[in-house]
């Protein structure tokens, strides 16, 4: 999608690919805070809880191209933001809406998180139309399997969910600059190669 | 083209208000209360309908009410559609404010006086498009704030009626949207979308349209107005004295929003701020530290930030964050001047120092080295922040060289060193030349020539003083300066002295000396005024034709510049007359007045700014210039003399003719034959020369006494006329005749001596007078008449006569009939009463015992000085011998008016 800076220039592939980048960065670092948040809330050991991650993306290998991991990164957060919600649902029925500051915090945080990763999702979703051609992205519905065990289990699936928005929000800040960057600078060669077209036909 | 449908509607909903008489076309929703939606300005077709058969539309009238009146609109807009409606078409305006009626009067029935309807109209004008939309979110705690705060220009136009503004913001596929007001607005968000793109964009509607503004499609990050740094702090460090290291926190993260910073800095009492580079603080950073400051001084700093990629707007400045840098040792030398009087044969030098302009520092103290002669001199002057400079005294001898060295000192170190020699007596080096001085932006500038001499000055040393309070100070500039502005705080209206004194640099005994050079000065102002006061004048002295005028000088503090020239404005009968006058004068003659004229004076100061008129004061021009009156009375004096000397020598040259005129031939008595004596008188043996004396007497007769002297002889006269025999004689003898000043009348014998006693003051003549036996009773008589007569005019001589008048007449008898002249009854009164007082017989004779009053008040004839000195010669003479006469114990007779002669008399 292109658009109008405020500035008046014309938002670029690269320079949305730079903000989708921030705005991972920026959602990897609420998450955490979440995460953390949720860990004094719910009295979790500051340690990573063992298993599989819920969100089933094959990991983003180096030798993938550009669209490719973007695409990976897309699918991913789409399955986290599933999830997510999912879990929003399911800890307000079964543990309530507490009352105290910690939660207050929590909850805002929570807000937050889910809202920027909408936002975040929205971006990388840009980045595949205008770099990609129109793509199906998988929402990972299909492995959201709730749990089962009481109400322990549901607490450490929602933690298990914030630990994989955590995750791929990082993959997504560490792996996004590489192809917008590559996009960026095949946009710029295309660039010079039209300046120089000009000066010859000049002379 | 809007008439054909609502004509459609006129035919088609007759039936649908049956129950009214007469409806209007458009009819507005009762549920919308503000009326039917119109807009200013265009043209508005209402339409009529009658309800009611026997309703004509010829009789409908249309109206609209402006709140207070009914205003009935003209029938030229009338338009009839058909007998049962009717239409108008108006320009709607403003004043339209109440009900736009539709009024039928049915004349032909007389149940109905007349149906009438009215709609509200809801005026008003479309909404404007509004444009330059600027939206801005503010940072809360550590995050962005979820409201979006909108400002845009929403027109010119008041769109009169109601108008809903809406603000719109499109967040990843969310519409956010919120009602405002016309120009501002906020829309929430449920959270701030950092690194996201926003459409916003505003939407006006009111019942006449709507409208929306562009849509401002930007990133979110554009709309970020973060905090301020915080904590902002300043550090200064001993080891970097002109070093300031400023921290800040930053105000958020950098995962929101990724900072430039901006820093600017000042003296703590300046207000001239100096801003960093910003190219030196575009990172994210927390920490700068400025330099090339000014040692131990003190700045403020104050810090802001933005998006990194120039997104959004700058914070504010951050809070004033001072400190003061540490101090270093005197980077700038002392400035140095100094005074020199002589004393004798030594010499009194007052060093003049300021502290150095760059004295890094607190200055503790000053450090003085004079050399003079082969010997040096220190000594520590302490410093004193207070003054404005310090002084330093010292004596030298008078025709000797001194040099000396300041050097300035703080808790670091000293200063280079200032110096400055003082030169011989007699060898002042050349001044400069052509040294003029102006004022421009309200500073005093000050311009010369540098002296054209080998080896120019090395810098100039610019002085003031206030001409005033004595205020003065310095100022150096250098080699090649021409031309500079006073540096002190110089007042207008204030008299100066601006010296330039240029410095030199000579060697002297292997030494290079600054010697300064003779002083130029002029006296000038910043500003001129027009002076606070006019002299006062005073006319010092005035003549018939001209004044002279003197006036004082205007003291200086209220001169306000320099007097140009003076005026003077005298007016008289409507014509002024002014004079100017050099401002070194101080007085001045006006000429060519009128004398015996009102002058009204004016006297005008001048400035180059202006002038000060005196009030106005008169002066009257004399009649006569002084001395003039007297030197006429003397000039008349001298006529007078002239004439008089004129008439004395005619006198004396036409003496013998005046002579003959007034003093005729009086016959000698001399030589005149006299008659024999009684042989009574011959037979005395003792006195023979009074037997045989002559009567020859000089009588002066004063003609001022003519009155006085003896009226009574005047009327005896013409007895004396008739009787010829008889002789009055006043006579005296030769000798005493001079001193006889008794008025005497002697009576000749011709006519023509009787003629001349009338004239002449001084008659002499002689007759022959008393023979034994005559009878004296006429004269007794005739002195008598006299006495009488002349009592009117004299009371002296009445108070004489009286006593003479009261005393009975007694048998005559010649009391002198010893004596050689027979008596005369008036003389022997006078004498009598002359001498009344002398208590023997009368040796003297004072005319004013004869003829003043008793009391010597009121006398009628007052002495002339002449008479005076006459009578004083007379005081003096001599009387050798008065005779006894027996005759004078007898009261009762008339006292001699003369005395007895007893000698000096030639025997007749």
């Amino acid at each position: 999608m292109a658009g109008t800076g405020a500035n008046g220039r014309q938002l670029t592939g690269g320079y949305r690919a730079g903000k989708t980048v921030q705005l991972a960065r920026l959602l990897n670092t609420e998450s955490v805070r979440l995460l953390d948040l949720y860990k004094e809330k719910e009295s979790f050991p500051q340690t990573a809880v063992s298993g599989e991650h819920l969100v089933s993306v094959p990991r983003l290998a180096s030798h993938l191209p550009a669209g490719e991991r973007v695409w990976l990164v897309h699918a991913a957060l789409g399955q986290c933001q599933g999830l997510l919600d999912r879990a929003i649902v399911l800890e307000d029925a079964e543990l309530g809406l507490p009352g105290d500051k910690e939660s207050t915090e929590y909850l805002s945080q929570r807000k937050v998180v889910k809202e920027r990763l909408g936002h975040l999702l929205q971006s990388t979703k840009s980045l595949l139309v205008d770099g990609a051609g129109t793509a199906t992205v998988a929402t990972g519905q299909e492995r959201a399997e709730e749990p089962d065990g009481g109400l322990f289990a549901l607490k450490v699936w929602i933690y298990r969910i914030i630990q994989d928005v955590v995750y791929w929000t990082n993959m997504a800040s560490e792996n996004l600059p590489t192809a917008p960057m590559e996009a960026a600078n095949e946009t710029r060669k295309m660039a010079r190669n039209r300046r120089r077209g000009k000066k010859t036909v000049r002379r | 083209m809007a008439v054909f449908p609502l004509l459609l509607a006129v035919l088609l909903l007759p039936s649908v208000h049956a129950s009214r008489c007469v409806d209007i076309s458009p009819d507005p929703d009762p549920d919308h209360g503000s009326g039917h939606a119109v807009e200013l300005g265009k043209e508005f077709t209402a339409t009529c309908l009658l309800r009611q058969k026997d309703l004509r539309a010829d009789n409908i009238v249309w109206a609209y009410s402006n709140g207070h009146t009914v205003i009935p609109l003209p029938r030229q807009l009338y338009r009839k559609i058909n007998d049962s409606a009717g239409s108008i078409t108006v320009n709607v305006t403003q004043d339209m404010r109440s009900f736009f009626t539709c009024t039928v009067d049915n004349h032909d029935t007389i149940m109905q006086s007349g149906c009438r309807y009215g709609i509200l109209l809801d005026k008003g004008y479309p909404p404007e498009k509004p444009t330059d939309v600027r939206c801005q979110t503010v940072q809360v705690g550590s995050k962005m704030s979820n409201d979006v705060s909108c400002r845009w220009n929403p027109g010119t136009r008041d769109p009169v009626m109601h108008t809903n503004y809406t603000l719109y913001i499109e967040d990843a596929g969310d519409v956010y949207h919120s009602s405002v007001s016309n120009s501002s607005g906020t829309v929430v968000l449920k959270i701030f979308p950092h690194h996201m793109d926003v459409k916003i964009w505003v939407e006006v509607e009111n019942r006449l349209g709507k409208a929306t503004s562009d849509v401002l499609m930007q990133v979110a990050d554009s709309l970020i107005k973060t905090n301020p740094p915080a904590n902002v702090n300043i550090t200064s460090e001993q080891a970097f004295p002109k070093s300031l290291l400023i921290q800040w926190r930053h105000s958020i993260d950098r995962t929101y929003v990724l900072l430039k910073y901006n820093i600017r800095f000042c003296e703590k009492d300046s207000h001239t701020w100096s801003e960093v580079p910003p190219e030196e603080t575009k990172d994210y950073q927390d920490s700068f530290r400025l330099q090339a400051l000014q040692p131990y001084t003190e700045y403020r700093v104050q810090v802001r930030c933005k998006n990194q990629k120039d997104l959004g707007y700058w914070s504010d400045w951050s809070r004033n964050a001072t400190a003061r840098t540490a101090e270093d040792r005197p980077s700038s030398k002392p400035d140095v001047w100094m005074n020199t009087t002589v004393d004798g044969e030594q010499r009194t030098v007052q060093l003049l120092l300021k502290k150095p302009v760059m004295s890094n520092g607190k200055i503790r103290k000053y450090k003085i080295k004079i050399f003079e002669g082969g010997e040096t001199r220190v000594s520590l002057l302490p410093f004193e922040g207070e003054k404005p400079f310090q002084v330093f005294e010292f004596t030298m001898q008078r025709q000797s060289v001194a040099h000396v060295e300041v050097t300035a000192s703080n808790s670091v170190g000293d200063s280079p060193k200032a110096d400055l020699a003082v030169p011989w007596m007699a060898q002042e080096l050349p001044p400069v030349s052509r040294l003029v001085t102006f004022a421009q932006d309200g500073v005093l500038w000050v311009e010369w020539s540098g002296p054209a001499v080998e080896g120019p000055p090395v810098e100039y040393v610019l002085q003031w003083v206030s001409l005033l309070d004595g205020e003065w100070d310095w100022q150096k500039e250098p080699r090649n300066a021409t031309k500079a502005y006073v540096k002190g705080n110089l007042q207008p209206f204030v008299p100066y002295n601006v010296t330039v004194v240029p410095i030199y640099h000579r060697r002297f005994r292997e030494m290079h000396l600054r010697l300064p050079g003779k002083p130029e000065t002029v006296a000038t102002y910043l500003k001129e005024g027009v002076p606070d006061e006019a002299p006062t004048a005073v006319v010092s002295r005035t003549w018939k034709n001209s004044a002279e005028l003197v006036w004082k000088e205007i003291p200086l503090e209220k001169q306000r510049g320099f007097i140009t020239h003076y005026t003077i404005i005298y007016e008289s009968k409507g014509v002024a007359v002014s004079e100017p006058v050099a401002p070194y004068v101080h007085s001045l003659i006006l000429k060519n007045l009128t004398k015996e004229t009102n002058y009204k004076l004016h006297i005008v100061a001048w400035t180059q700014a202006g002038s000060r008129m005196s009030d106005f004061f008169h002066m009257v021009t004399p009649k006569y210039d002084p001395g003039e009156i007297e030197m006429i009375v003397v000039c008349v004096c001298f006529g007078f003399l002239f004439l008089t000397i004129l008439t004395i020598r005619l006198c004396f040259k036409n003496k013998e003719t005046l002579k003959k005129k007034f003093w005729p031939q009086v016959p000698d008595p001399y030589n005149s034959t006299v008659a024999k004596w009684s042989p009574d008188l011959s037979a005395r043996a003792g006195t023979p020369k009074e037997t045989t004396l002559g009567d020859l007497s000089v009588v002066e007769v004063d003609v001022f006494d003519q009155k006085s002297l003896c009226d009574e002889d005047k009327t005896s006269l013409p007895a004396l006329k008739k009787d010829k025999y008889l002789s009055e004689e006043h006579s005296s003898g030769i000798g005493g005749s001079s001193c006889m000043s008794s008025p005497r009348q002697s009576v000749s014998d011709s006519d023509e001596a009787d003629s001349g006693q009338t004239t002449a003051s001084t008659v002499q003549y002689s007759s022959v007078v008393g023979y034994k036996g005559q009878t004296p009773g006429g004269a007794a008589s005739s002195s008598t008449a006299a006495s009488s007569s002349s009592s009117s005019s004299s009371s002296s001589s009445s108070s004489s006569s009286s006593t003479a008048a009261a005393t009975p007449a007694p048998a005559h008898t010649f009391a002198r009939s010893e004596s050689t002249q027979p008596l005369l009854d008036c003389e022997e009164q006078q004498e009598g009463s002359g001498q009344s007082g002398a208590g023997r017989g009368g040796s003297l004779f004072r005319r004013p015992h004869g003829f003043g009053d008793a009391d010597g008040s009121g006398s009628p004839t007052q002495l002339h000085p002449s008479e005076q000195d006459e009578q004083d010669s007379l005081e003096f003479c001599p009387v050798e011998q008065p005779q006894p006469q027996p005759q004078q114990a007898d009261t009762h007779l008339p006292r001699p008016s003369y005395m007895p002669q007893q000698s000096g008399y030639r025997p007749q």
